[in-house]
């Protein structure tokens, strides 16, 4: 992945003893209500709580830190702070108080926009598709911290995913361009997945240098947020990170999902396929194949036959030609 | 003018000169008193050989002469002169000096320039057997497969090539044909590349005369750079047409390189007492102009168009000769010459340069294209395919765990709709934080969260210890680790070692792939392909899987284990322990991905002729 991607980081980090660059934590919340039922042993609702804390944490831990959440829903991804000043008045015209009032000012002033617009959010969602939008929620948070960046120099930024789905709901392209994206930005992609295991956000994560883990005790997600997701970006060369060091990069095939060992890849859009397709164009971007190229790629395999020669060569299955084998099996 | 002087001849007087303008040129003496009857002495001037005078310390001065025989040129003759002037005597020594020593450098008919002439490797593809590369044609990837010379070359200017040649083709025996025929990118570019010429450049300023000790000039000169001359400077082309039959090859270019007429078009300045050549610097006085506008004559085009929206500022003749350094009155006549020399060759050059095929013409005719009107043709839109790519197209992807996915919707649906209201009520009431750490259950599995994390911290630190630099290179910010980052994976094993382990990866890599083309059949033109190639490569791949096993049991051979210390043991914890070589493990995992890959090639080779009921 790394040859893909231009230039991926540089060797330029400032190398002070105080570093008091501000920054940013950009948080990626997934809302599907599906995906929360089939995670029993935890709710939104603590995962919240938690987040809310880490989030004071961050603001806590330096005066010029910002933050910014969104939600990541089945229909659509929004932000949840910050938000339009209009919005932001509104619910403070409204009686209800979500946290403490004891709370500091400014951690107050983010977790009851956030819960509010997390609740709002909850509302409205209706049923989606079941791709899910967390690649456009990422986009989101990449755009939004470009434009901090642009407003406060040597910013830095990181973004956390707290993740309930698998590989199957994210769309294999546009997460592959956040992370590219993301790589370019210098922004590390921590992934803390609640769900089962996404190869996919390993990917993320370790092509941006962030941290991927399985949470096994998601009732102490806290102690996980502060903790391994805490790490400062200027600070992760030095740390060992609790990361998963053995990562899949098989590609997967994009029609059939499954990990692909040797494939087709189409010439037009780059899309990864584990077969010849059925019929002669490209089920990814519609491009018509050439008819001579893809019969050559349906032959069956060269072998000496010792006694009937032509009669079964089109009933042989066909064998997956290596297109490029050095490509899709070095992991 | 020729050089005379008293001496003489078997005791009488008589006048010795050199007279070079004759043909052949002759060493002459005549005795002074015609009415004796003494013999004139002829000695043709490229018949000597030696030369000899007394020294300054004798009374006596006296100069000998060898020359070759008149009838045979293996009996050397000698003739000996006396003098009573010694500087008469040294006049006519140093002019005979000059003149032999001329004869004894001759340059080389084939004139191969000296291995390693760098300038003439790279020109050399040019005229060699490469050809030039004018047209396509000779690019296709049947003609460059045959090219064997272009091969060897791409080889030799490789080495890393050339290491993957020698594995797979020399030892591997794999079919040079195989070989070039995945790399043909690679001899079409180094055809392009090597088929580029050098442009027109200062010849003479890179030719460089070196005297030796015995007054002999050393000069070493390329058909090539005497092309370049003859190109350049057509009076040196006139001066050897008009003298080379009666000069030999060598002597024109070591008198041209002495001459007054070099320095000249060199540009160098020329004292008044320089030696010069006495034959080549008449051509000095030549007008070059006039030699040079000869040659121009028809190139002289008058041009149809006019700068209309040029002033009279631009015009550069009302400024006379002001801004022209070479028309100055004040001017050291010599520089200007200098100058002007220069400023024609230079002209020359670039008047060269103009791309080939470009005349005149076409170049007014480009200025009348562009007069013309263009606003009223139509214009060719930007055409782009537009990509419809279809993002949901595995939605309906299958499903091989058991775990509990959002697209097992039996359960899921059950009870989606109520936990869906469920969610609706989460921000209703004031949410309390603390509960975070003093929730008992919360507490508990914020401990479990701690180890958890700690435990994969303490298995990364110890992966890190030994492969600290591959994941420092890998990680954000490389730069600033505190180790020292190579680019080169884990140091735990010896480059040499490491070294043995590429270069068995790269062959069987590059067996694999010849494998998989014949095997697959894309590039045949028959549906039957060529069965005997691939098992042929089949046991190559057998070969390879030998060759991984045995390079990763050398590199443990050469690398014993050191007792590792067990620190770890203490905590209770169940550490696997290392029984085996630590280096022979991580050989074995750097060979793992070439050896499933050998593994997938051998099974469906073997499958293959399985199905088709053959025998392996
Ligand atoms: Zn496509």
């Amino acid at each position: 992945m790394d040859a893909i991607a231009e230039s991926v980081f540089d060797n330029t980090m400032p190398h002070a003893a105080v570093d008091d660059t501000p920054s940013h934590l950009s948080v990626i919340l997934e809302t599907s209500a599906a995906g929360w039922l089939a995670i029993p042993q935890t709710t939104l609702k603590q995962v919240s709580e938690a987040l809310l804390v880490a989030l004071n944490a961050h603001l806590a831990s330096n005066t010029s830190n910002q933050v910014s959440v969104l939600a990541s829903g089945v229909q659509r991804s929004e932000f949840l702070f910050p938000t339009p000043e209009d919005t932001h008045a509104k619910h403070h015209n409204g009686t209800s108080t979500l946290v403490s009032s004891k709370l500091y000012s400014l951690f107050r002033h983010v977790d009851e926009e956030v819960l509010h617009r997390l609740d709002a959010h909850i509302q409205t969602e209706g049923n989606g598709c079941d791709k899910g939008t967390l690649a456009g929620g990422t986009s989101m948070a990449l755009a939004y911290i470009r434009r901090c960046q642009a407003e406060t120099a040597a910013l830095k930024a990181r973004i956390l995913i707290i993740s309930i789905t698998d590989d199957s709901a994210i769309p294999y392209i546009p997460v592959m361009n956040c992370i590219f994206a993301a790589q370019k930005m210098k922004t590390s992609i921590d992934v803390c997945q609640l769900g089962p295991a996404s190869s996919f956000l390993q990917q993320a994560a370790d092509a941006t240098g962030g941290v991927y883990m399985d949470v096994k005790h998601p009732q102490g997600l806290i102690q996980y947020l502060t903790t391994a997701f805490f790490v400062d970006t200027s600070l992760r060369p030095f740390m060992v990170l609790p990361s998963q060091n053995n990562v899949d990069f098989r590609a997967s095939c994009f029609v059939t999902g499954g990990v692909v060992e040797r494939g087709y890849v189409c010439g037009v859009c780059l899309c990864i396929l584990k077969d010849v397709p059925q019929r002669n164009f490209c089920p990814v971007c519609g491009s018509r194949f050439d008819d001579l190229v893809i019969s050559k790629l349906r032959r069956g395999p060269v072998v000496t036959r010792k006694k009937k020669r032509k009669t079964d060569a089109l009933q042989t299955p066909l064998t997956p030609a290596a297109e490029q084998p050095e490509a899709v099996t070095d992991d | 003018m020729s050089v005379t002087g008293a001496a003489a001849y078997k005791k009488r007087a008589g006048m010795l000169s050199i007279q070079e303008e004759l043909l052949p040129p002759i060493l002459v003496w005549k005795s002074i008193d015609s009415s004796v009857p003494v013999p004139v002495v002829e000695l043709p001037l490229r018949t000597l050989t030696n030369l000899q005078a007394t020294p300054v310390t004798l009374e006596k001065m006296m100069l000998k002469v060898v020359s070759k025989g008149p009838e045979d040129p293996e009996t050397l003759v000698t003739t000996v002169f006396s003098f009573n002037h010694r500087p008469t005597m040294n006049n006519i020594r140093d002019a005979l000096q000059q003149i032999i020593s001329r004869q004894k450098t001759v340059i080389q008919p084939g004139l191969s320039p000296a291995p390693g002439d760098a300038t003439q490797a790279n020109d050399a593809p040019a005229n060699g057997s490469l050809g030039t590369f004018s047209s396509t044609d000779s690019l296709t990837e049947a003609k460059l497969l045959r090219n064997h010379t272009l091969q060897q070359k791409l080889l030799r200017a490789q080495p890393a090539l050339f290491t993957a040649f020698q594995e797979t083709v020399i030892k591997g025996g794999l079919h040079p044909d195989e070989f070039w025929s995945t790399r043909i990118h690679l001899l079409r570019t180094f055809a392009l590349e090597s088929s580029q010429r050098r442009g027109p450049y200062n010849v003479l300023s890179t030719i460089k005369t070196v005297a030796t000790s015995d007054n002999q000039v050393n000069v070493s000169i390329s058909i090539d750079k005497i092309q370049a001359i003859f190109e350049q400077y057509p009076v040196v082309r006139k001066a050897y047409d008009e003298n080379v039959p009666k000069l030999s090859e060598g002597e024109f270019w070591t008198r041209f390189f002495c001459s007054k007429l070099f320095r000249k078009l060199k540009g160098e300045k020329i004292g008044v007492y320089d030696k010069g050549d006495l034959i080549l610097d008449k051509y000095c006085l030549i007008n070059l102009d006039y030699l040079e506008k000869e040659d121009e004559e028809d190139e002289e085009h008058i041009p149809r168009f006019l700068d209309l929206e040029g002033n009279k500022d631009d015009n550069s003749q009302k400024l006379g000769n002001g801004p022209d350094v070479t028309m100055k009155g004040d001017n050291n006549p010599e520089i200007v010459l200098i100058l002007r020399s220069m400023n024609k060759l230079s002209t020359k050059i670039v008047s060269n340069c103009v791309p080939h095929g470009e005349t005149f013409e076409e170049l007014e005719k480009e200025k009348e294209e562009e007069l013309e009107f263009k606003d009223l043709e139509e214009t060719q839109p930007m055409s782009y395919i537009e990509l419809h790519v279809n993002s949901q197209h595995n939605s309906n992807s299958s499903k091989t765990d058991t775990e509990v996915t959002i697209a097992d919707a039996d359960k899921v649906d059950a009870g989606l709709p109520e936990f869906k209201e469920k969610m609706k009520d989460y921000f209703t009431t004031e949410l309390d934080l603390t509960e975070l750490y003093s929730a008992p259950s919360r507490k508990r599995s914020a401990e479990e969260a701690f180890k958890d994390t700690i435990q994969m911290i303490k298995a990364n630190t110890k992966q890190l210890k030994q492969t600290w630099n591959v994941t420092s290179v890998e990680s954000l910010f490389s730069g600033v680790s505190v180790v020292n980052v190579t680019t080169d994976i884990d140091s735990s094993l010896p480059d040499a070692d490491l070294e043995t382990l590429r270069l068995t990866q790269a062959t069987s890599m590059e067996f694999l792939k010849h494998f998989w083309v014949n095997f697959t059949n894309r590039k045949g033109v028959s549906a039957a392909g060529n069965p005997a190639m691939v098992r042929k490569l089949y046991a190559s791949l057998k070969k390879c899987q030998e060759r991984v096993e045995s390079s990763i049991q050398l590199v443990a051979a050469q690398n014993p284990v050191k007792p590792e210390p067990e620190t770890e043991k203490s905590e209770g914890e169940a550490v696997e322990k290392p029984v085996d070589n630590v280096h022979e493990r991580h050989a074995r995992d750097y060979m793992g991905s070439i050896s499933r890959s050998l593994l997938v090639a051998i099974d469906s080779y073997e499958s293959a002729v399985k199905k088709v009921g053959g025998v392996l």
